[in-house]
């Protein structure tokens, strides 16, 4: 039935329904910068930027397809090494952020072949492993900085990646583009074959395999997609703090934390890493404040994300969808 | 009387698998269910074990079964053998023996005795890993497993399942003997000649139905109900 | 030579802990077929409250091996009651984020209480006690250690291959099911397995915090060697696991003997991985 012109099948309602979370989305993260507008503010929203787009790539393999690594820092650290090197021999930090992506690319191909031949808690035990093996060689090379990393010199300007005004509204506003072109893919993937293979991955392995879905093949390309721009963030990361230390970029915790945001938030939905990186920034910045630094926010995560998985594991958007269902039968 | 199910339904997802079964057992009764595969036979071993939630009543000794959990179901003195004999691979025969009747009472030698009296194979080969085990062998220790919890009535999912003919005969054999020493039996089996010949009364598991039912002999000798329901 | 003797008597010692530490790893994996992620923070809580009964109310640390296994048991049943037996009913992802979650959790939880120092018990009995046979040296608390290590993991595989009990985890471990049609309480074992894995753990701590400082981080290295562990032995194997940590003492020995001690992990991840690879289900492990 075509109700007031619109195509068949649709409806007011259902447009609604489709557009508001765009809307909603973007709107909050583009009005952000100007509705608060102080430079700490500015800092505080550039972290919620790199946190959403190591999220949102980490889910394509961990929620999508249903594969958790623990080893993501990895991918954080080239793309800020990458940069922090390219500003250590005076390269563009552009080239170097798309040449990470490249490296990015060809280790997550390199650590695929032996853990994807693991599943469930393997592959998670297997991920840390390989984590923790890039740490430990990071730290422990000279050429990489050792145990330092590296403390970064940008020039100011677009071409140089780097601001160093008061006001960084265009650092934020570059990591915006970022995560646009991050959420875009994702839409896009999801709704493309890939995304219906990633999804029978993640049902259940034996059965899409038997159907014949190439499960091998479809779970690297998420790799893949998800090392990228995991490594995107890590550049975007390293710019904006002109740092790149192996405790910061290659450790577990930093492994620890994208998984964190995405869980938090939901990880079945591309929503919900976003979700999930407002709602972690918030919450460390409070518990920072009303407690100090000293890791009462780890606390208040770790007690959600159990939470989460014993009752509600897709986070919270999951929880917001059963509250729409709870209003639309109160309704009927 | 011992057992008793009224209207018994189960459901799994939306699929109905039982729908309003009736059936009793006296003490001392060797009762048959007989129906092909997907008539209901498991599911209704599994609801009356509380593995599956059912609708209902289930009363054994005038106890209201289906408000127990399934843990519990085994002290009121109902075993369950169940489809494809489930004996612990990576125990040995003994253990399972012991397993079967451990949480019910404190196991004694008398136990073990009764059991490797009525199946000696097992006591030759009580130090093995049941999953070692020939599949005759395997149901012979999944009937003794239940044996050990002194059941008042001792229920038998298609003990024949995949066991060659030669070993069938035995294991029939032995729920005779039971049968006579005034074992409350319950037996579930696609194999109609057996079942009828060892049970006092059969009732016909159809699509979660029961279609029919009566003293075995009488099902036996009724042609119509032999072509209809027993493709015999 | 006698330097290789001395790396070799060094794995073994290393080697029992790990044992122990694995050991409880295994248990709750076979049992309740649940991966606990925060083991290492397990061992972390344990060096706490050996810390705390050693430098509150003057407990040595090797008096405190009670009062550790009972807090971290305590840790491992009140976290299976609220969390994890709900998440067990739930996907892989959520078997998989809940002890996940408990990992940040204790982290987050020893942080506040304790700050992110190195803490370090002074004045242990055996401290300053040491074996020395030709050039051999064992240190007091390394030796105890490895032979509390020992001790507690024959007890735990004595209690569950030869006691009633012990079978009945064993069975709800090999098949749930049937275990539970012979009247086996599914949850009971669920518990005592938290119960021994997180009791045994405790006891590891106690034995550990004699000789190395504790702090927020420390469960790191423990839950990851003890992962290793657990997958080269095959999960759920209570043998294989315990034949894996002597390898993998060794190896951590050994490796930082020949060459620089900072890659002895990136050899005992190596290894792992390359296992993985050729025997996915362990060296002991059932296919």
């Amino acid at each position: 039935m075509n109700v007031n012109g619109l195509p068949q099948g649709s409806s007011v309602w259902g447009m609604v329904r489709q557009y508001l979370p765009w809307v909603l989305f973007l709107g909050f993260f583009a009005l952000y910068p100007i509705v608060f507008d102080s430079p700490s503010d500015h800092t505080l929203g550039i972290k919620m930027m790199w946190f959403a787009i190591a999220a949102t790539g980490w889910n394509m393999l961990g929620g999508f397809a249903g594969q958790i690594s623990l080893g993501h820092a990895t991918f954080f650290g080239v793309g800020a090494y990458a940069v922090a090197l390219a500003d250590e021999y005076e390269w563009n930090p552009w080239l170097a952020m798309i040449l990470g992506m490249g490296v990015a690319a060809i280790i997550a191909v390199i650590i695929g072949w032996p853990v994807f031949r693991l599943k469930g808690h393997y592959f998670t035990i297997a991920t840390i492993g390989t984590g923790e093996i890039a740490f430990l060689l990071v730290r422990n090379s000279e050429f990489l900085g050792g145990t330092e990393g590296f403390l970064m010199r940008s020039d100011e300007g677009f071409l140089n990646f780097y601001w160093g005004g008061r006001q960084k509204w265009e650092f934020y506003y570059l990591g915006f583009v970022l995560l646009l072109l991050a959420v875009v893919s994702t839409v896009m993937i999801s709704k493309s074959r890939m995304g219906y293979y990633l999804q029978a991955i993640r049902n259940n392995q034996e059965a899409a395999s038997s159907l014949g879905v190439p499960i091998a093949k479809y779970k690297q390309l998420a790799f893949i997609y998800s090392a990228v721009f995991v490594s995107i963030a890590g550049s975007y990361f390293a710019q904006q703090l002109q740092f790149a230390g192996p405790d910061e970029a290659f450790s577990l915790d930093t492994s620890i934390r994208i998984t964190i945001i995405a869980v938090i938030g939901g990880v079945l939905s591309k929503w919900g890493p976003m979700i999930g990186a407002i709602v972690f920034l918030f919450l460390s910045e409070w518990t920072n404040i009303r407690f100090g630094g000293n890791g009462f926010d780890l606390v208040i995560f770790g007690f959600i994300v159990m939470v989460m998985a014993a009752f509600e594991p897709n986070g919270l958007i999951g929880l917001g969808n059963r509250f729409a269902h709870l209003l639309e039968k109160a309704k009927s | 009387m011992l057992l008793e199910i009224n209207d018994l339904k189960v459901t799994y997802g939306g699929a109905i698998a039982l729908n309003g079964v009736s059936l009793n057992i006296e003490r001392g009764e060797a009762v048959g269910l007989v129906g092909s595969n997907g008539a209901g036979k498991t599911s209704l071993f599994k609801a009356i074990s509380g593995i599956v939630p059912a609708e209902g009543s289930i009363t054994f000794d005038n106890k209201d079964l289906l408000a127990l959990k399934a843990h519990e179901v085994p002290s009121l003195g109902l075993a369950h053998v169940p489809e494809g004999r489930r004996l612990f691979p990576r125990l040995s025969i003994e253990d399972n023996l012991l397993l079967g009747g451990s949480s019910t009472h404190v196991v004694d030698q008398s136990d073990f005795d009764r059991v490797y009296k009525l199946f000696p194979k097992l006591l030759e080969r009580k130090t093995q890993l049941a999953g070692t085990l020939s599949g005759g062998e395997q149901q012979m220790a999944a009937i003794g497993r239940a044996l050990m919890s002194r059941p008042e009535i001792l229920m038998l999912d298609e003990p024949s399942l995949g066991i060659a003919p030669v070993l069938v005969e035995g294991i029939y054999k032995a729920i005779a003997q039971l049968r006579d020493e005034g074992q409350t039996i319950l037996l579930a089996e696609q194999n109609v000649m057996e079942c009828l010949e060892v049970c006092n009364r059969t009732y016909v598991l159809q699509t979660g139905q029961v279609v029919t039912s009566g003293p075995s002999d009488e099902l036996a000798e009724n042609d119509e109900i032999r072509k209809a329901f027993l493709g015999i | 030579m006698s330097d290789l003797i001395q790396t070799f008597v060094n794995g073994l010692m290393l080697g029992s802990v790990l044992a122990l530490v694995a050991v409880g790893l295994t248990v709750i994996y076979g049992v309740v077929d649940i991966v606990n992620f925060a083991h290492g923070e397990f061992v972390m809580a344990g060096m706490y409250a050996t810390f705390v009964a050693s430098s509150q109310f003057g407990f040595d640390p090797l008096l405190a091996m009670p009062v550790s296994a009972a807090v971290v048991g305590l840790i491992g049943v009140l976290s299976f009651f609220t969390f994890v037996r709900p998440a067990m009913r739930g996907t892989l992802l959520s078997q998989i984020f809940v002890t996940f979650g408990l990992m940040i959790f204790m982290r987050g939880v020893a942080q506040t209480l304790f700050g992110s120092n190195f803490e370090t018990i002074q004045g242990a009995w055996l401290s300053s006690q040491r074996i020395t046979i030709g050039d051999i040296v064992m240190p007091g608390p390394q030796l105890a250690a490895a032979v509390g290590s020992l001790v507690c993991t024959g007890a735990i595989g004595w209690f569950i291959y030869r006691t009633t009990t012990g079978k009945a985890l064993q069975a709800t471990s090999q098949d749930p099911d049937a275990a539970l049609m012979m009247g086996i309480n599914p949850n009971k074992m669920f518990g005592l397995a938290w119960l021994i894995g997180g009791a045994s753990t405790g006891v590891a701590a106690a034995l550990v915090a004699n000789y190395q400082p504790v702090h927020p981080n420390v469960g790191l290295a423990f839950g990851l060697t003890a992962f290793v562990i657990v997958a080269l032995g095959g999960f759920g194997s209570i043998g294989g696991a315990f034949l894996a940590a002597f390898a993998v003492g060794m190896l951590e020995n050994f490796s930082a003997f020949y060459g620089d001690s900072a890659y002895k992990q990136v050899w005992i991840f190596g290894l792992f991985i390359l296992v993985m690879l050729f025997r996915p289900q362990g060296l002991l492990g059932r296919a």
